[in-house]
Formats: structure tokens, sequence, C-alpha cells
């Protein structure tokens, strides 16, 4: 039997209890306006537009209800293994969704972060009312429940006219403790007017095989002239099951490219919205998806252009393996009166296996005419005549289609810039080894 | 038959053309010439009637009328040819009815009768093999998935259909080969005649081997900085854009 | 030839219906749906016991569902039990000559080049004994008959071939499927019926365009198109002079059978009333159309020029059951004023090797919203299946809209599925192109606008894609520049 959603709420109820009380009344009557929010909207289904191809029933099965447990101890000797060479200006570490203060480090000129676990011990309301300024109470279950429940996660605010010429890590580390638990935290993103950053999130796993819920929800607002590079890459264990909300908002001339990785966990769904507030401001949004045996990878964009002369552009591309599933759903809305508004969207997959299936979905809504906007979309495989070309020149077929499968990724791998996330991403999708135990069982191509 | 006196004129508040002047009468071959930037596309556009350019003052006058007050396709209708740099694509749209529907609107405004179907088609089969177009071009979309050689020999047989009073080609011998240059360059000096006139753009001296100008101009900064005769294209090959730069400046 | 009289007397009397029985011409129901009246409809055109079952079955799962909300459309709601279900052929006036025709209509017909009789036809004006249409459907009945090709009112097909008719009846678009199709099966007017034998090549266009007046056949009109194996038929649907009904709400139903090898080519100009220029008035055409690639290599394609009616929900599929099965979908889509049109096609892969393309033309204008929306399924036995789709929406005007859904769903992993859209105004580099060669803007834009639907109307029957043109022009007058 699935838990039910008044046992949710009671295991809310319950939580909303033990976090720090200093906040005030108004944090709690919020919670609980999400809640009332959970309750009416309850878990989303396949009749959803949005959630048409994806099912949420294997992860309601799991019953994550309760969070994992608040971290005590010191583990600065857990991160060590998962920490990649990064000429970094910061790193910001979770473990199980808890901000590590003393394994955290960041620069002190120009850049605040407040842990949300601090800013509620502290009763600091003005950090906390911009918690869900961008994403309101919740557009479904998930997201009302996050706002209802979320226990820590971090606000980042970067002053105006800042600019970090290194990046800042957040590395989310998930250990034992979050076993069959639900992980519900929030980032907030503030950049001040002209200012610039770059922010690379890693979700990684110290057990391959855990299983926990990973529920970030992720507001990022760019005041003018702001631009942010933001890396994400999703690697946890094969069992977890992730959901990341992103909210964007940019003002006048503000530039947000965003390149993100989905590899790891069994459920996987990242929902973007991306706002232009004012005219002037570019987004870019660029991904690449790798499924396997029993992995889900969901992606959902909607890019809204309400206001002119602001331009996007997406590029995801994914490999589809084994019995690998992948969804996409790009939505660009460009809205009466938004005019020289410049969209063009694409997404790519190759799908190497029988059992494979994918479902691809780019809308485009448009009330202004003088816009230029396009989509594109395609299923296929890899190249016979490419195979035969390279093993003409030596390679064995295995070493020809791994070679193929990592020249169709690469153009979103080179997003990812630094050597050290590019490695680790070639390294974790290893299509040598993959291709080898896919060609015993099955050949297609 | 066209006079263009102290014209300055500016693209999204950046000045292109500060204050050209340029003489042409009927029968003459004037060559525009100046390094990348210089304005040379500009000034063809704006007497096109492009949209996008702030005419701040000067004035041109074409046969006796003002030419800016102007629509794009009076024009036209009234003999003034653009063979364009980058000539447009216009897919599903019949080359040849495209060609008939053009020479039609030209009739139309003269106020005489349509062409009739034969005497179009036979017209346009001599004419496309003078500039060596293949005929089954004429049957596909206006320039759509043309080479670079092929759209300019169709402009050059648009131009030879039409038969302008003032023909102004842009650039019409860039990403061309020498064969495809020589074609092209015979086409244009077929259309040479009394009555015509001709303004040849061009960054590069090579197309003046084929079309012989009787006077050159050379475009910098906006401005014509220096006039001559078919020598002074000559002197360019050999000296460049620099040291004339460096004279205007000085 | 006693038939070519009466249908001529009836063509003069301006009541003739094909199929229908005399006595209950008089008729018309009084508004409202219940059980009585699905009885009534069957009992009156003298159906057979199986078919009133069928439209009893139909009309008990209607009841069940309800009106589908997804499509990017919005109209007041539609209140069925205001609707009549039966009615005769609607009386027009009598004219006496087309100098009584409102002057504007005229000009359209003009503009589309009709030919004076048709207009006196499409008018509702008398038409002269000698009516050309007449004798030419008479001969084209007699070459088709020879060809063993059967050409008619479904109703009629009911009582010659109730078998084939039972057959092939909602074998391909069930009662189910979806709350307009439930509702046409309970309560279809009429409707055409088409079936080519075995190795047949039909011998010419089958058109209703040969029925003019029979095409009045109503709002829930019901489509079956049988080609047997090896058979070949191309069907033209619609006309492209503005056709005035005063139904508001049509509901059809279209079946198409292919066997092997054999090619269905569907055409149709859609051109019903847009409603007025306050966006008041206007059909609602929701239609449900669909082909069933049965055998392999069969072959079925839609062309459809859609300028017509205030609301437009029409999705003409093909299920690519057979191996190399093959289905294409073309499509010009129209909408200016307050025209709504939600269209676009599903290709159902299921046979190896199946070969699909989509090429879908968006034009909106003024306060039009058009939308396309398709379906690409490649089942997990379609080997090799093959998909390719275009789809352009053009605008003109600022406060138009234009939306593209595609669904493309892959479960085998031999599959090559490729979608395109563009979505943007007339570029002003071809303007200027088009301008700088003496045409007028308004020609460069017509000019413009024809060579972007050029890839579908070249998919039209000739004579229809010169009319597809020039309704084209006429729909889009005063809405350019």
């Amino acid at each position: 039997m699935n838990p039910t959603l008044s046992d949710y709420k009671t295991q809310e109820l319950q939580g909303i209890e033990t976090l720090p009380m200093s906040s005030g009344d108004w944090m709690i009557d919020r919670r609980l306006a999400a809640l009332q929010r959970f309750e009416t909207l309850g878990f989303p289904d396949r009749r959803s537009e949005a959630w048409r191809y994806t099912s949420v029933e294997a992860l309601l099965e799991q019953g994550f209800v309760a969070p994992a447990k608040a971290q005590q101890r010191d583990r600065d000797h857990e991160i060590q293994r998962h920490l990649l060479e990064l000429a970094a200006v910061g790193r910001l570490v979770f473990i199980d969704g808890q901000f590590m203060a003393e394994l955290s480090v960041y620069p002190s000129e120009g850049v605040r972060v407040t842990s949300l676990r601090a800013a509620m011990a502290n009763g600091d309301r003005q950090v906390l009312e911009a918690v869900g300024s961008l994403s309101g109470l919740g557009d479904d279950g998930f997201a009302a429940l996050n706002l209802a429940g979320f226990y820590d996660g971090a606000v980042i605010q970067i002053d105006p006219d800042i600019r970090l010429d290194a990046p800042m890590e957040l590395l989310h580390l998930s250990t034992a403790g979050a076993e069959g638990r639900k992980l519900p935290t929030r980032q907030l993103i503030l950049m001040g007017r002209g200012s610039k950053a770059e922010l690379i999130e890693r979700f990684v796993s110290e057990d391959r095989q855990s299983r926990y819920f990973n529920h970030q929800v992720v507001e990022i607002s760019l005041a003018e002239q702001a631009s942010l590079s933001h890396k994400r890459i999703q690697m946890e264990s094969r069992q977890a099951y992730h959901l990341s909300d992103l909210h964007i908002a940019l003002q006048s001339k503000a530039e947000y490219s965003g390149v993100m990785a989905s590899m790891g966990g069994c459920w996987s769904r990242t929902f973007i919205t991306n706002r232009f507030k004012q005219p002037d401001a570019h987004c870019e949004l660029d991904g690449l998806y790798l499924v396997d045996d029993g992995q889900l990878a969901d992606f959902h964009l909607d890019v809204d252009h309400q206001v002119p002369n602001c331009s996007s552009g997406e590029t995801f591309k994914g490999i589809l393996r084994g019995s690998g599933r992948a969804v996409f759903d790009g939505l660009i809305q460009v809205g009466k009166g938004a005019q020289k508004s410049e969209a063009h969207l694409h997404n790519a997959n190759l799908m190497l296996s029988r059992q494979a299936e994918v479902d691809t979905k780019p809308q485009l809504m448009i009330l202004a005419d003088d816009v230029v906007c396009s989509h594109g979309t395609s299923v296929g495989q890899l190249d016979d005549q490419a195979i035969f070309y390279l093993r003409s020149r030596g390679l064995d077929e295995q070493q020809a289609r791994a070679l193929l499968c990592q020249g169709f990724l690469a153009e979103i791998v080179e997003k990812f810039e630094h050597q050290a996330l590019i490695e680790s991403l070639n390294n974790h999708m290893n299509f040598v080894v993959s291709t080898e135990t896919e060609s015993s069982h099955e050949s297609v191509g | 038959m066209l006079a263009i006196k102290n014209l300055t004129a500016s693209v999204d508040g950046k000045e292109i053309l500060r204050g050209v002047d340029l003489q042409v009468e009927p029968g003459e071959v004037h060559a525009i010439m100046g390094p990348n930037g210089s304005g040379k596309s500009t000034l063809a556009h704006i007497l096109a009637g492009r949209d996008g350019y702030t005419v701040s003052s000067g004035e041109v006058r074409y046969l006796g009328e003002d030419l800016l007050q102007l629509e794009v396709e009076e024009r036209a209708q009234k003999g003034l040819f653009l063979a364009m740099q980058y000539p447009v694509e216009l897919p599903g749209v019949n080359n040849m009815s495209f060609l008939r529907e053009a020479m039609n609107a030209m009739r139309k405004a003269r106020g005489e009768p349509e062409i009739d179907t034969l005497s179009f088609m036979k017209q346009v089969k001599e004419k496309a093999r003078q500039v060596k177009l293949d005929e089954k071009l004429l049957k596909r979309s206006v320039n759509a998935g043309f080479s670079g050689g092929e759209k300019k020999r169709n402009e050059i047989l648009q131009m030879a259909m039409l038969e302008p009073k003032l023909a102004i080609l842009d650039e019409t011998d860039s990403g061309l080969d020498i064969d495809a240059l020589r074609t092209v360059a015979d086409g244009v000096n077929r259309l040479r005649s009394k009555e015509r006139g001709m303004i040849v753009v061009t960054h590069y001296q090579r197309l003046l081997d084929y079309i012989h100008p009787d006077k050159v101009h050379v475009l910098a900064n906006g401005r014509i900085v220096r006039s001559g005769g078919k020598d002074l294209a000559l002197q360019l090959e050999a000296r460049g854009y620099g040291w004339l730069l460096e004279e205007a400046a000085a | 030839m006693s038939q070519t009289n009466s249908e001529m007397e009836a063509l003069i009397a301006g009541e003739y219906a094909q199929g229908f029985i005399t006595q209950i011409d008089s008729d018309t129901f009084p508004p409202g749906l219940d059980e009585a009246v699905v009885r009534a409809i069957s009992e009156h055109k003298g159906e057979p016991d199986w078919m009133l079952q069928k439209r009893l079955e139909a009309y008990r799962h209607w009841l069940t569902m309800d009106q589908p909300d997804w499509a990017k459309i919005k109209h007041p709601p539609i209140d069925f039990q205001q609707i009549s279900y039966y009615s005769s052929p609607k009386q027009s006036p009598k004219l006496e000559s087309l100098d009584q025709v409102d002057p504007e209509i005229l000009a359209t017909y003009e503009k589309l080049g009709i030919s004076i009789e048709e207009q006196k036809a499409l008018a509702g004006v008398a038409v002269d004994a000698v009516f050309d249409s007449v004798s030419v459907a008479t001969t084209f009945r007699e070459r088709l008959a020879e060809a063993g090709v059967i050409f008619c009112a479904i109703s009629e097909a009911l009582r010659d071939y109730p078998e084939l008719v039972r057959q092939y009846m909602s074998s391909v678009v069930p009662h189910k499927d979806n709350f307009f199709a439930a509702l046409n099966s309970a309560v279809f007017s009429d409707g055409t019926f088409v079936y080519v034998p075995k190795g047949v090549k039909c011998p010419m266009e089958l058109s209703t365009y040969f029925r003019i007046n029979e095409a009045k056949t109503g709002q829930f009109e019901r489509t079956l198109i049988v080609a047997e194996a090896g058979s070949e038929v191309s069907y033209l649907e619609g006309c492209t002079a503005p056709m005035r009904d005063e139904n508001q709400l049509h509901a059809a139903v279209v079946e198409l059978v292919a066997m092997e090898d054999a090619k269905i080519k569907y055409s149709t100009v859609q051109n019903w009333y847009p409603g007025d220029h306050e966006g008041k008035g206007g059909i609602y055409n929701f239609v449900t159309k669909r082909g069933d690639c049965r055998g392999d290599r069969s072959h079925i394609s839609w062309t459809q020029v859609e300028t017509g009616s205030a609301v437009t929900w029409k999705y003409p599929s093909c299920i690519l059951r057979g191996r190399d099965s093959v289905g294409e979908f073309y499509s010009v889509a129209v909408t200016k004023g307050y025209q709504q049109a939600d269209t676009g096609t599903k290709m159902i892969h299921i046979g190896e090797n199946s070969r699909s393309t989509i090429v879908s033309k968006g034009i909106s204008a003024m306060q039009g919203s058009n939308a396309y929306r398709g379906l690409v399924r490649i089942a997990g036995k379609a080997e090799n299946a093959r998909n390719h789709t275009r789809c352009d929406s053009l605008l003109i005007g600022d406060r138009c809209a234009a939306h593209t859904f595609p669904y493309i769903e892959v479960k085998n992993p031999t599959a090559k599925v490729e979608h395109e859209a563009t979505t943007s105004k007339v570029s002003e580099d071809q303007l200027f192109y088009c301008r700088q060669r003496g045409l007028t803007e308004e020609d460069a834009v017509s000019m413009i606008i024809n060579g972007f639907c050029k890839e579908v109307f070249q998919e039209l029957p000739m004579e229809f894609a010169v009319e597809a043109q020039k309704l084209l022009a006429v729909s889009l007058e005063g809405a350019v520049g």
C-alpha cells in the first residue's frame, strides 16, 4: 500500500515542529499553506499533460515519507573522494541535503552564503521571504510538499558588480543516512546588477545502491546585466529518485546559461522554467542524458518570452541503452507583444536498444509575429557508414560505437568547460564497457 | 540620371555614410570600390530603398525625381535594378513565374500590356543560355538551393530580362570563381548601352579586368575619398587601400 | 435514364438529397437528442436493424463521455439538446437569376473562377434544365459502374450493399474513439460510400464536386472508402466556394481502408462559413478522419486545405499496419479574423518499414489562432520505420497566434524520426527582394505565401491546386499589409 496523502501530511506536520522555530509564525503559516496546496493538488498522474510520459507510481510506492535525519558529526574524510580538481573560489557541501558549514568555504567579499536552517534559527525573515518568490506555493504536489517540508538549503547572494573569475561548487552528497528517506531542500541564488558567477552543482551518492528521494527546488534571479553560468551534473546512485525544479528569472540584459547532465538515478526529472522579466536578456539551456537498464531521465523546459527582444537557445541530447527511458518536453512561449523574440530548441536522441523508449515533445506557442522560432527533434541510431569508416581505420566495432556515442554528446559535454568535469562525465559514460554488455545480448544499429 | 548630393545616413544610430556625392549619366559605368565596412553596400541598399537606414541629410535625384520619396517597387518600376550580394531564396516560388511577374509588374507600371507567354519563354531561354544558367534552375524555386555562382547568374539573368535604366551591382563578384566571374562580367557588358547607367560595387579590382568602368570611386569611412579613371583601380590593386585612408585622414 | 431524370427533377426542385426517402423530405425533428431520436433517424432511413443497434450503442456510450478540452480552441459550450438531428435538406429561397445574389458572394465566385452554372447551383438559383454537372455526373456513374467501383450515398449503400458496409464501418474509427465520433456514429445523417474492387484503378477522381447539391448532407456526415488489394482511388471532398450552412456544428467521420498494395488519396478543401467580422457565428468543425493501411505496401495520403470554419478540430491520421505501408499528411490551414484551428495528424507505425511524411503549413492572420498537433508513434515491432515531419507557421500581424505541439513516441531502436518546425513572419529580406524586382508589397506577400504552401498544393489534383491557390489569395485578402 502506498502511503496516503494524509500520511504525508502527518509527517510534514511533525517535521515542521522539529524545525528551528525562531523564524516566527509567518514561516509556519506558509508551510501550512503549501501543505494545504499539496492536499488540494495531490501527486500528479499521467492524466496531467506535464506528466503524460512520466509515471510517479514507482516513486510513490517507495514511500519516501520521512525526511533524512540531521547530520551531527564532521564528515570531512567522507567527502574527499568525491572532490574534483576544480580551481574553484568556493565550495558549499551538502550532506543528505544539509548544509555543512565546517566543510564549506566561499569568498567573503561580495558573496553571502546563508544556510536556510541557520536562517530559520536566526529568524532571518528577509532571506526566508525570498524563498518561494519565484516558485510560488508549487505547481504540483511535489513542489508544494517541498515548500511545506524543506529542512535546509542555501541562499547565495552575489553583490552588484562582483565578478567571480572562478566557479563556486555545490557538492550534494547522499549517504547511507538518506536510505529510504526524502531530501527536500531548496537553493536560492540572487545575483546583483552586473555581477558574474559560475556555479557547478554535482549530485553524488556515497553508495551506488542507496535508495532515496532527492528533491531540489532551485530559484535563480539575475538582476540587470548579471550573468550566470550554471553547470549541473546528476550522478546519483542507480536506485535514487531525483527531482529538480529550477525557476529562473532574468532582468534586462541578464544572461543565464545552464548545462545539465542526467546520468544517475533510476528516476530523474528536471523541470526548468525561465521567465524573461525585462527585454534584452538571453537564456541558454543545454543538457545531456544517458539512460541504461531501469533508468528514466526526464527533462521539461518552459521558456517563456513575455517581453520583447530576448533570445533563448536549447539543445538537449540523449543516449538510450538497455531498458532506459527518456522523456523530453520543451516548450517555448512567446507572449503578445514580445516582438523580436528569438528562440531555437533542439532535441536529439540516439536509441541503442530494443527495450529502450523515448518520448519527445517540443512545443511552440507563439502570440507575436515579429519572431524567429524553431524547434527540431530527432530519434535515430548510430550511422552504419560511420561505424564502417572507423572500422576501416582499424577500430573494432565497440570502439567505433563508443567513439560515435561520445562524438554525439561532445557538443554538450564541451559546455561543461572544466577538464575535471569533462573527464568525470566521460568516465561515468564509459561507453566501451556498456556497448560490450549490450552487444552480448542484442545488437541493433 | 542619378545625382547624389551630400548623402548622410546611419544604421541604429551609427553613421555609415558621411556626405557622399556621386553623379551618374546614361551610358556610364561607375565602379565604387573600398575596404570592408566603408559603406558601399549601405549606399547600394539606400538607393534601392531598403528599410532600416536613416538618411539624415542630402538628397538623391533619379531621372528628375526625389528617389528617396519613392517606394521600393516604384524605384524598380522606374528602372532601378539592384543585383544583390546575397540574393534571397524564395522557397516554393517558381523562378520563371517570378521573373514573369516581375516583368509584367514593370510593364504594367509603364502602361504596357503583359508579355505573351511565347516571347517570354523565348527570351528567358536565350538569356539563360547567355549567362550560362542551367535551364533546370528556371523551373526551381527562386535561388533556393542554388550555389553561390548560380545565384549570381540568376541575378544577371533577371537584370537582362528587366532591362533596367540604372543597374547597381552590389559585390556581384564576391564568392565567384574565375569562370563564373567572366560569365557574369560578359552578362553585364552585354547590357552596356548609351541609355543605361551602371554602378558596380566591388571590393576587388579583378572584376574590373572584365568590366571596364568609365569612372572609379573609392569609398572610405562613408565618403568618396578619391575619384579617377580605370588606372585608379590598378593603383589600388598594387598599393591596397591603406595609403588612401591615410591621405584622407591627413 | 429514369434515374437520371428523377435526379434532374430533384435538382431543379432544389430538394434533392441522394438516398433520402421521399416521404420524409418535409420532416424536421424538433431539437433534442435521446434514444427515440436515434431510433427515428434509423427508421426514417429504412436501415437494417444491426445499423440501429450500432447507433444505439454509440449513443449510449456518448452519454458517458465528456467533450474533449485539450485542444487550443475556445468556443461557447455546445448545447446538444438545441440541435435538430434530422432535417430535410434546407430549402434555400429560390432566386430567379444571379442578379439577385449578394454581389459580394458573386465577386468571390468570380475570383475563384467558378463557372456561371456552378455559381447558380451554389447560390441557389434555379438552374437550367441543361445543367452540365448532371450529365457529367451521369456519364461518370456509367464509367464507374463499368469498372465495378461503387460510389454512392452511404444510406443508399446501407440499402444496396449492407454486408459490405457492415464489414468496414466503424472498423477504423470505433464509436468509442472520441466524443464527436460517438455522436456521429449515433446520429450520422448521410455521406459517401466508395468501394474499389481488387486491382481496379478508379478511372477518375471521385469528387463530391459532382454531387454539389448532395454535398449538403448536413452536419453529421459519414464517409467510408474501401480500396481492395491493388486498387487505387483519389477522392476529393469539399469545394473552394464558400458554403453557407445554417448548422453550426459539424461532426463528420471519415474512414479509409487500404488493403495490400492499395492506394487512397483523399483531398479536402474546406471553406465553410468562418463567422462574421466580429467572430460571431461560423461553423464548428469537429472531424474524425482516419485511414487504416491494413495491407502490406498500402498507401494513404491526406491532403487538406483548410480555410473556412470558425473552429476546426481535425487530425486525419494513418494507422500503418501493413509492412512497407506509407502514410502522408499534407496540410495548409489558414486562420484569420477570429478563426481557430487545431489540426494535425497521427501516424501510428506498427508495420515493418512503414514510412510517413508530414508537411504542415499554418498561416495565422489578424486574430486567427492556428495550432498544429501531431503524434508520431513507432511501436516496438515497427522495424525500420521512418517519419519525417516539417511543420512551418507563418504569422501575419501581431494579434494572431501559432502553436506547434508534436508528440513523438519511439519504442523501436531501428526507427528514424525527424521533426522540424519553424515559426516566423514573412521575411523582410524576401519582401525587399520581390519589391526590388517591381512587385507591390501585396503581390510579393501573396507570392511568398503561395511559395510557402507549394509543397502541399502540389499534392492536390491539378485543377484543385489552381483553385486552392486562388482560394488562399481570396482568404488572405485584407489580412495582408
